[in-house]
């Protein structure tokens, strides 16, 4: 009985929702926008409790000694600090490529994540290598040879450019690749669209007992 | 009041919609009178999740599952929902265990539901009083930095199976990478290619596609879930029947 509320409400502000992109009508358009208006205070709202839950978790950590635990001092300390000068330089430092907070995000996060992103590279390599060595199945040796054919052809050497390798690699990417990945996203619509249908009718509830 | 098609598209999506609730009841209602036993198609990673869950129960290790950075207030809604959908089930089977299931996400509007859902799939197996509030973690505020504290989150907290169930992109790679080296039991389930190809190459159990949208059908016998499958597969029959006809009248210049 206490599901019955929660689930009225999503199935009456999804069925306002979806109703107002079909209809044109002012009311329904000004009550979906107020809906939304309340969607973003309710995420600014989750975003703090998100960073006190990171907080918490890693202080509780560091006060256990639990494995890693430098780390997690080091997540608290950086965490406080880098909100406190945020906090201090306030909201135009987001503007201001000379602020405290411009200077951290650019030159540390921002590189932090260009190195780690230039990892994947080596990573897929090597992972490759090893779904080789444990799926020893035709679908493997077809994921080889399509990504050997795109990756070479697309290698800027005359020797390459002058043979037959660049008009394959089009063929691969126009059209086996382009027919796959869209049946592939087909049915994540589909499977999108159904799991909407089911919140929308309050048949899915992720944390109804 | 006027009901206006602003293109094509948003007379298709209404009646994708429309045609979409009606097989969802048809099917749900032949669930639940027990008329509709479909045979569903073999999935490895949903046949091996007993099996992981239950090694990690018995080894003392942890399921760790990751819905990426999928918020529930924007499109990726649906994903995060299936995503909470597998951690439900993932939850309440190793509720029993030293360490609960662990949830991690890097978008702060998904982390009090992933809380709910493990304390609910525990309150169900009676063991509210095991429930920890820690097993919901935010870890990062975007995909990469996730990707970045889950190497490490994995090795801290003894995770013996590793289950990514979202939104995930190149960056998976990564995690994957730090849980072979570990010799973990790895799933990953992404509405993206670049997740897929990445899961094609590094998971023991990839999920391609619509795979991800059926956890509930596979591993409940919940009328909703199985009526919804059926639908799904119906649904994408009359889009290919109605593609091939429309191609073949196009062709024929009508």
């Amino acid at each position: 009985m206490k599901y019955i509320l929660p689930v009225a409400i999503v199935i009456g502000v999804g069925v306002v929702t979806l109703t107002s992109f079909f209809v044109d009508n002012v009311t329904l358009s000004l009550v979906r926008l107020a809906l939304t208006d309340w969607v973003v205070i309710l995420a600014g709202l989750a975003l703090l409790v998100g960073v006190l839950n990171l907080l918490l978790v890693n202080m509780r950590k560091a006060q256990l000694g639990s494995k890693g635990w430098p780390y997690s001092l080091v997540v608290v300390a950086t965490t406080i600090g880098v909100m406190a000068i945020g906090l201090l330089e306030g909201p135009e430092a987001t503007f201001d490529p000379a602020s405290v907070t411009q200077v951290i995000f650019n030159g540390i996060l921002v590189a932090t994540q260009a190195s780690l992103a230039g990892l994947v590279v080596f990573f897929l390599v090597g992972g490759t290598t090893r779904m080789l060595g444990k799926r020893r199945e035709m679908l493997s040796v077809v994921f080889l040879v399509s990504v050997l054919i795109v990756l070479l052809g697309w290698l800027p050497l005359p020797l390459v450019q002058s043979s037959l390798l660049p008009a394959i690699r089009n063929w691969v990417l126009q059209v086996p690749t382009t027919a796959g990945a869209r049946g592939i996203l087909l049915g994540v619509a589909l499977g999108t669209t159904m799991v909407g249908l089911r919140v929308l009718t309050g048949a899915e509830w992720p944390h109804k007992e | 009041m006027t009901l206006d098609f602003v293109t094509q598209s948003d007379l298709l999506t209404l009646g994708m919609l429309v045609v979409g609730l009606l097989l969802y009841a048809i099917f749900f209602l032949l669930a639940r009178l027990g008329r509709l036993q479909p045979t569903l198609r073999r999935l490895s990673a949903y046949e091996a999740l007993e099996g992981q869950v239950g090694e990690a129960v018995e080894s003392g290790g942890r399921v760790h599952v990751s819905l990426a950075g999928n918020s529930i207030v924007d499109e990726n809604t649906a994903t995060s929902v299936a995503g909470l959908d597998l951690l439900g089930v993932v939850g309440e089977r190793s509720a029993i265990s030293d360490q609960p299931a662990l949830g991690t996400t890097a978008d702060a509007t998904t982390l009090p539901v992933i809380g709910d859902t493990i304390r609910h799939a525990a309150a169900r197996k009676d063991a509210l009083e095991d429930y920890d509030p820690g097993a919901a973690r935010l870890v990062a505020l975007d995909p990469l930095s996730l990707a970045a504290g889950t190497t490490s989150l994995i090795v801290d907290e003894n995770v013996t199976t590793n289950i990514l169930i979202g939104s995930f992109e190149s960056e998976a790679i990564l995690i994957t990478e730090a849980g072979s080296r570990r010799g973990l039991s790895q799933t990953v389930a992404s509405d993206r290619l670049e997740g897929q190809a990445v899961g094609y190459v590094a998971a023991d159990h990839p999920l391609v596609g619509e795979e991800l949208y059926v956890a509930g059908a596979y591993l409940t016998d919940k009328p909703t879930r199985l009526g919804s499958l059926v639908a799904q597969d119906v649904l994408r029959w009359l889009i290919v029947i109605g593609t091939i006809v429309i191609v073949v009248l196009r062709s024929i210049g009508r």
